[in-house]
């Protein structure tokens, strides 16, 4: 796949609030090369879901400018080749997991058949056969997660964006998850994901950048940045400041 | 784990099902104590003593009141009195001049009973309302039912025994059945209950001394047909007083007193019962000048 | 705009209204309301059926009324308050097809909840030895269908910025006005003072006029059916003034930043 999978330029926003003005994003430059696994991290409120708001188009930055696979993102069309998975997923309580999944393929305006076949198969790759027909107010917290990754996926999209995927699941949970990264990432998927789970991020991330107060600290392969820090998670600390509150 | 999973469902359903029927049970019964103890209380008139008794009692009678002017809406088919209005050309007026017909119209023969219920709900709610009981007969008459109509009345003496309304009322239906002697004697009473020694200028008074001269004019045709042309004479003549100049009773007095006493012929009575077949529809209520009876 | 998506939007409210037992609640009770009128014993005469119609009508006008606006002011906010809209947006699916969506689906499910209703009424009212007269059964269920459209846009527009509380209390403000005050002005303003009646004359003619879209009359006292070509010009009337409600609507929430649910 030719081209940038994402790209942010000086992308600023800045949220008007009651208390005064928070700058949420001040000027980052990123770019994520299309069929890589990139990890967004930062500590909590640097900024990181606020970024991913903007990819989507639900917030109209302040100034700069963010594109995907060179499309402006305000469009519609940049849309049509992403897959979202917010922080917290909650689904439709009232549907079940299978109307769920087809919900998602019309609006994508997938082929009936084709609709069918695709939740079949993520609903089995995901666990999920048994629970397909019960309504998804009986799903358990790992079960609501694993229908939103499949919900994200039933239009086989090119990139994904998912917002720490891996929140609040089990040790086998996550594996299901990582699994399933894995399994995109030699299908030539773009990943974009955030997440506070470093020592997942050094196994699967081709490369990351940190993200503190709005602004990007550090980026590049984990290997390269962890240097003599030994492990990413001291890294973070240190680069985020963090380390001195907790101390070594 | 299996019979555990089950009974789980089977008790969340059941506690479903307990939950909707105490619902619909509630509300039915609260829906139904609120209508009956409306109507019961005050059917019996002991509520008024107490406060809430009174308070609810204004309530009902508020609730009849709005009762009646629906029968009347009804025998107007739905169209509201008009009052004066602007905007007559508006998109909007024109449009739902076409939507909602508003001209004026009246119920007739059968369709007259779609105003029952109202009535019927006024004299429910509020059982000292005799108009109401008034007017349900009149619509009745008119629709032939003179078995409901008897029974009606019979109800309104209970509540209303010296209304001599209401016993004129009982005396033309008797008349209609050939029931002469008891149409006699119910209309006698009706004579002594109707006062008229008031000041005859009001409306109500005007009223009362129509209603005398009908009584008197039923009962001399009844004399005259049992033949007691004397005693029927002597009615006509107190019409006379009452209403001086009446061109008709007088030509009629005159022919009776040409005919020997004891010659009966019923032609007064079949007169009226004719007179009153043609008599147009009217509704009590409807008292705005461009209603046209 | 593509309806694909539309459709996809409102088939979702619809599941939810079917498979949330609220709307059955409100069916039940107009049942027993309608059985306790007809119960009524009327001096033993038969066949009295116009104030059941009356009676039936104007429950099923009350409670369109209230699954109208209950369906369509809920359903913005509580995507929003589950975090549910994050999703569906980040989906090739514009703001316009959603809230297009989303009244689709509130109209179509509270205009289904009103057949149910009428077809209670035409059996409870046929048990009772009356009838409907076919035509005007049609065209007053139609233009209630349609003064159910307009309902819901107006629901649609006021939860595009409240919650759903605040929303449903102005929609029924403002659709109890429409059809209820509203109509009422040209008798007000013939006494009213120059300032007044400049006022009376504005909201005269913005506000939405529901009463032309109530045909009970027609129904309860046998006027038999109103003309096609009237009833087209109201249904035209509804449409653009659906059309109206939802442009404002979308305006109103095109750039509308959406909050986060507090799910922490
Ligand atoms: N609507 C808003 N109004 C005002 N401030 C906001 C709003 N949304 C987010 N913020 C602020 O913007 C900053 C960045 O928030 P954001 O949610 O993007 O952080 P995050 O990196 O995703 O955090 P976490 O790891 O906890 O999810 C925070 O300080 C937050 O309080
Ligand atoms: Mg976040």
């Amino acid at each position: 796949m030719k081209g940038n999978g994402i790209e942010m330029r000086g992308l600023t926003v800045t949220y008007a609030s009651r208390m005064g003005t928070v700058n949420a994003l001040s000027g980052i430059n990123l770019t994520v090369p299309s069929g890589s696994v990139f990890g967004f991290l930062g500590p909590n409120g640097a900024g990181k879901t606020t970024a991913m708001h903007v990819l989507l188009g639900f917030i109209t930055p302040t100034s700069g400018h963010a594109s995907i696979f060179g499309e402006d993102v305000q469009g519609s069309i940049a849309r049509q080749r992403i897959g979202y998975l917010p922080e917290h997923p909650i689904a439709y309580r009232f549907l079940t997991g299978r109307e769920y999944l087809q919900m998602a393929g019309s609006l994508f305006l997938l082929e009936p058949t084709q609709i069918k076949s695709r939740a079949k198969l993520l609903l089995g790759q995901l666990d999920l056969i048994d629970a397909a027909d019960r309504r998804i107010s009986t799903y358990s917290r790992g079960m609501m997660q694993r229908i939103c990754l499949a919900h994200t996926l039933m239009s086989d999209p090119d990139l994904l964006i998912l917002d720490e995927p891996t929140g609040g699941l089990d040790p086998s949970g996550r594996m299901k998850i990582r699994m399933m990264i894995n399994d995109l990432r030699t299908r030539g998927k773009t990943i974009f994901f955030s997440s506070h789970e470093l020592s997942e991020v050094e196994l699967m991330c081709d490369s990351v950048a940190i993200l503190a107060d709005g602004e990007i600290v550090a980026e590049g392969k984990p290997a390269a940045l962890v240097g003599e820090d030994k492990s990413l998670e001291r890294y973070f600390l240190r680069v985020t400041g963090t380390e001195k509150e907790i101390g070594p | 784990m299996e019979t555990i999973t089950n009974s789980t469902v089977n008790g969340r359903r059941r506690e479903r099902f307990y939950g909707w029927a105490a619902v619909i049970i509630l509300w039915t019964t609260a829906f139904s104590m609120a209508c009956y103890s409306d109507i019961a209380k005050h059917s019996e008139h002991n509520a008024a003593g107490s406060t809430i008794g009174r308070l609810l009692s204004k309530a009902s009678i508020g609730l009849s009141q709005a009762c009646y002017e629906r029968a009347d809406l009804y025998f107007h088919k739905g169209v509201p009195h008009s009052s004066k209005k602007a905007l007559a050309d508006s998109f909007y007026h024109i449009l739902n001049e076409e939507i909602n017909p508003s001209s004026h119209a009246h119920r007739h023969g059968r369709s007259l009973a779609e105003i029952m219920p109202w009535l019927k709900l006024v004299t429910s709610l509020d059982p000292g309302n005799i108009e109401a009981r008034l007017n349900a007969v009149f619509l009745l008459m008119k629709m032939k039912e003179f078995d409901v109509a008897e029974k009606v009345l019979m109800d309104a003496r209970r509540t209303n025994p010296k209304d001599h309304r209401v016993l004129l009322y009982l005396g033309r239906i008797y008349v209609k059945r050939e029931k002469i002697s008891e149409a006699g004697q119910i209309l006698e009473t009706a004579l002594r209950f109707c006062h008229d020694e008031a000041c005859a200028g009001c409306d109500h008074c005007k009223d009362t001394l129509i209603d005398k001269r009908a009584i008197l004019l039923y009962l001399a045709a009844i004399d005259e047909a049992e033949g007691n042309l004397s005693q029927a004479v002597e009615r006509l003549e107190a019409i006379i007083e009452i209403f001086p100049g009446s061109h008709e009773i007088e030509t009629t007095i005159k022919a009776l007193k040409k005919r020997p006493d004891g010659e009966s012929s019923g032609i007064l009575l079949e007169a009226l019962k004719s007179h009153e077949e043609a008599e147009s529809q009217t509704f009590s209520s409807c008292t705005v000048p461009d209603c046209e009876h | 705009m593509k309806i694909r998506r539309i459709i996809t939007i409102a088939k979702t409210v619809w599941l939810e209204a079917l498979r949330r037992k609220d709307v059955y609640v409100l069916l039940i009770l107009l049942g027993i309301m309608i059985v306790a009128v007809m119960s009524l014993d009327i001096f033993g005469l038969g066949g009295v059926v116009g104030y059941v119609k009356d009676v039936g009508l104007l429950a099923a006008w009350f409670f369109g009324m209230v699954v109208a606006i209950t369906i369509s002011t809920r359903q913005l906010p509580d995507e929003e308050k589950a975090n549910t809209i994050f999703p569906l947006l980040a989906k090739p699916v514009t703001r316009a097809e959603l809230l297009t969506g989303k009244w689709a689906g509130a109209t179509v499910s509270a205009t289904i909840a009103m057949l149910a209703c009428y077809l209670l009424l035409a059996v409870l009212v046929k048990l009772k030895g009356g009838a409907f007269e076919g035509f005007t059964f049609l065209q007053c269920y139609l233009l209630h269908a349609w003064a159910i459209g307009v309902i819901c846009a107006i629901g649609i527009l006021f939860s595009t910025r409240l919650n759903k509380d605040a929303a449903a209390t102005l929609s029924y403000v403002t659709a109890g006005a429409a059809f209820l005050l509203i109509p009422q002005i040209p008798r007000i303003v013939v006494n009213a003072q120059c300032v007044q009646r400049s006022g009376l004359l504005v909201l005269y003619y913005i506000m939405p006029h529901l009463e032309l879209f109530d045909m009970r009359r027609r129904m309860v006292h046998d006027w038999g059916p109103a003309s096609w070509s009237s009833l087209l010009y109201v249904m035209i009337y509804g449409l653009v003034l659906i059309g109206l409600l939802l442009v404002l609507s979308w305006l109103a929430y095109r750039r509308k930043v959406l909050s986060r649910a507090d799910l922490f």
